[in-house]
């Protein structure tokens, strides 16, 4: 159906302004279809569906994702690819970087960007022609676009991976909420999966409604409406030690800095570049109130009656204690 | 004494070691264990001064009994003092790694009675993680200088990486400033890492498929010190460090050893310390060598005045010259000469090689091999990546070059496209030099650096 629509608009020389839901699925499918339809680069505009501005001389064609599709599409991408591609050892494998281009495609698609769709549609059509060499016309404006949008994404995973942080829930499980600038959550839940061991956990983004959970070694990826997820958000109960824990990373985060070394006194601000300030907000070592919200402690820090630091007794070395340290129990204490 | 307390104690004892990576090793994730390892790292936060924070960072005890003169840990100087019970740090490491804070723990220690005392309570530390936790993400130990051999082994059967730190960039410093520790303290325990991690390298370990000397891979199966030579010394509570159970970390040290030196709390040059790098790396194999500027935190005679602003320039300098020899080849001479013994401080140095050496440019990028590329100021590994890639396709311009993204406002004075040079650069080599300059003294980072740290530095 999709593909006699953009036959027909190639046919009577009108561009098409195909509608895509802005997923790598849904880019794949209408770059899969125009192949089917032989419809040529310049006969047809990919567009977010959500942000649809035809121009006058456009018809508009909507499309449906289809995902099955889409994995067919994706799969000739990765073939695609792979010609030419010095590293590539066999038609089924990659192992040396890790499908790292076929990966390209993806943290392109994920960008938030309004021109994804078109450039992904360009990238694709250009790695079709040129296979693997698509990546040395890095100079190029087409995939030197795609290029930009993917190392954004690229970044904004490695930022998930940093500055998400989990709390310990009163059901026992982590939940993590992170408001990221791409839809990352997909990209990275497989790190959280392979770091988390047996917990189960959850990793919510209300901005593009994503949540991923984490449960007897199975992982899932479920859409949400924002509200539904902001709502989740909003929600979870703490477990009674983790007031106290955040306490503790925030004790430790303040003790680290050194003085002599702020910003203005370095003339530049390392922590701003390498910490984006929209993202401050989810982390309890820069939230001032994380110093006072608890009142429980937990049994494994209570501490223990203070010991000796030093054991005047045992120590072979005569000098050991002989400065100013604290008072020290006597030896057989424990220390 | 409680965690919370313990804990702003044992960090801030803990924050003038400059180590600060989680990278090195892969692990994959194991069934039942907690974490894994990434080559690359993960810097979870970063300080107001903006320097990352990747592992739980602490001293397990700040009760040191040696007093080496530059450390505001030495046993005179006056300070609170805690030490964490073993368990309790694991707890502690455990709680901030699933919570995503960490990626692991970095465990050093004031010498807490004896060498030896200490590296048992940091084994049984570790120990516990290991084998009790089953933490199987990133650990970083400090060796104690002057433990048992057979302590230090059993340290790095647990640690990803060790490091021993040399402090003091010659013997003469080490005497004057360390009176508790000598040259042979720092260097043996350096020379049996290394001797380890060589040995289990040439039995196959990180081998392609291969985990390690001792695992089922490995097509030798060498001896792991079951019982120790000589009786440990028990610990404070009885227990006897146990030996490594089969299955916790068997591979000695996989991400290397690392060390560090402390710039301006004695005279040595950088030519010095760069050559004392070098050396260091070819003859240890050392993964890192960090630099810490000296921050005047006691009142010594031995050391700079405490008014002597913090050096943060040179530290800076001295990374981006260690940089320059394990990535662009350059040599400690190249960077810096003896007779002009010190970096340029307004001038990164990759720069001030270049202007000393302009008959070496300009460079052409459509046909120049990749080492000659890596010497051009404003093109570094990845962009002379891109260069490579994107000349096979075509024959590159400068407005190429713009859309690569390199840092063309310095690298156009060194490069031509086409044999065309950049024509908004100037053709005399002298002009280019003063532009250069100019544009580096005049930048904020200078200017302000320039400021703070006056006139007043004794090195």
């Amino acid at each position: 159906m999709l593909s006699r629509e953009l036959a027909r608009c190639a046919a009577e020389s009108t561009v098409a302004c195909v509608a895509v839901e802005p997923t790598a699925e849904g880019v794949l499918t209408a770059v899969g279809a125009a192949y089917l339809a032989r419809v040529p680069a310049d006969a047809m505009r990919l567009v977010r569906a959500d942000a649809l501005q035809p121009r006058l001389d456009e018809h508009v064609v909507a499309v449906e994702t289809d995902t099955a599709f889409a994995v067919r599409v994706h799969r000739g991408l990765e073939r695609a690819l792979r010609q030419g591609c010095d590293r590539a050892l066999s038609e089924s494998r990659c192992p040396s970087c890790r499908r790292r281009c076929t990966r390209f495609f993806a943290y392109l698609a994920a960008s938030d960007a309004k021109d994804v769709p078109e450039c992904g549609h360009r990238f694709l059509r250009r790695a079709f022609a040129e296979h693997h060499a698509v990546f040395c016309h890095n100079s190029d404006p087409d995939v030197g676009r795609a290029e930009e949008l993917a190392t954004a994404v690229s970044q904004e995973c490695e930022r998930a991976r940093q500055f998400v942080r989990f709390s310990h829930a009163a059901d026992g499980s982590f939940v993590a909420v992170h408001r990221p600038n791409a839809d990352v959550v997909p990209l990275v839940a497989g790190h959280f999966k392979r770091r988390m061991g047996t917990e189960r956990f959850a990793l919510v983004d209300p901005q593009h409604g994503r949540v991923a959970l984490h449960a007897e070694g199975r992982l899932t990826l479920v859409r949400v409406p924002q509200k539904d997820a902001e709502r989740l958000a909003d929600s979870v109960t703490l477990a009674v030690d983790e007031p106290y824990v955040r306490a503790l990373w925030k004790r430790f985060y303040d003790a680290l800095e050194l003085p002599g070394r702020r910003a203005d006194q370095r003339g530049y601000d390392l922590r701003g570049s390498f910490m984006p300030q929209r993202l401050w907000a989810g982390l309890p070592e820069l939230d001032p109130r994380t110093d006072t919200a608890w009142s429980f402690v937990p049994a494994a820090y209570r501490g223990a009656p203070d010991g000796p630091l030093l054991d005047m007794e045992k120590s072979t070395d005569s000098r050991a204690g002989s400065g100013t340290c604290p008072v020290l129990p006597a030896s057989g204490s424990r220390g | 004494m409680d965690t919370l307390t313990k804990l702003g104690i044992l960090a801030d004892a803990a924050k003038y070691d400059a180590a600060c990576t989680s990278s090195g090793v892969d692990r994959a994730p194991k069934k039942g264990a907690l974490g894994n390892a990434n080559s690359c790292g993960c810097c979870h936060s970063f300080t107001a001064d903006g320097r990352c924070v990747t592992l739980l960072k602490v001293l397990l005890s700040n009760a040191c009994s040696y007093d080496c003169a530059y450390c505001v840990n030495r046993r005179s100087n006056p300070r609170p003092r805690a030490t964490f019970e073993p368990r309790e740090l694991a707890s502690l490491t455990m709680d901030f790694y699933k919570r995503n804070y960490i990626e692991g723990l970095f465990l050093s220690s004031g010498v807490l009675g004896d060498p030896n005392r200490t590296a048992e309570r940091m084994i049984e530390c570790l120990r516990i993680l290991r084998e009790e936790e089953r933490f199987n993400g990133y650990i970083h130990a400090k060796a104690i200088p002057g433990a048992d051999p057979v302590l230090l082994d059993r340290l790095g059967r647990y640690a990803d990486r060790l490091s021993v730190n040399i402090e003091l960039p010659s013997r003469a410093s080490l005497g004057a400033l360390c009176p508790d520790k000598d040259a042979s303290s720092i260097l043996h325990p350096m020379a049996q890492i290394s001797r380890t991690i060589e040995g289990e390298r040439l039995l196959g370990a990180g081998g392609r498929g291969n985990k390690g000397a001792g695992s089922r891979f490995s097509t030798v199966k060498p001896e792991l010190p079951e019982a120790p030579v000589r009786p440990l010394l028990p610990m404070s509570t009885g227990a006897q460090t146990a030996s490594p159970k089969a299955g916790a970390l068997q591979r000695f040290c996989p991400a290397g050893q690392s060390t560090q030196l402390i710039i301006g709390a004695s005279p040595e040059s950088d030519n010095q310390i760069l050559k004392l790098s070098s050396s260091l790396y070819q003859r240890f194999g050392l993964k890192r060598v960090f630099f810490s500027a000296y921050m005047p935190v006691v009142d010594d005679s031995r050391l700079p005045h405490p008014e002597t602003p913090v050096p943060l320039r040179r530290e800076h300098r001295l990374y981006q010259a260690d940089w320059l020899m394990r990535f662009y080849a350059f040599t400690a001479d190249e960077l810096v000469s003896p007779e002009a013994p010190f970096l340029d401080l307004d001038v990164d140095p990759k720069l001030a090689w270049a202007l000393t050496h302009m008959e070496r440019f300009p460079v052409e990028v459509n046909t120049a091999p990749q080492a000659e590329l890596l010497r051009v100021p404003g093109i570094g590994v990845t962009g002379a990546r891109k260069i490579l890639r994107a000349r096979r396709g075509h024959r590159l311009t400068f407005d190429d070059l713009d859309r690569l993204k390199l840092t063309m406002r310095r690298a156009r004075h060194f490069v031509t496209c086409n044999g065309q040079r950049d024509p908004r650069s100037p053709a005399n080599p002298e002009l280019i030099r003063e532009r250069v300059i100019a544009d580096a003294s005049q930048s904020t980072y200078n200017k302000t650096r320039r400021v703070a740290e006056g006139q007043l530095s004794l090195f």
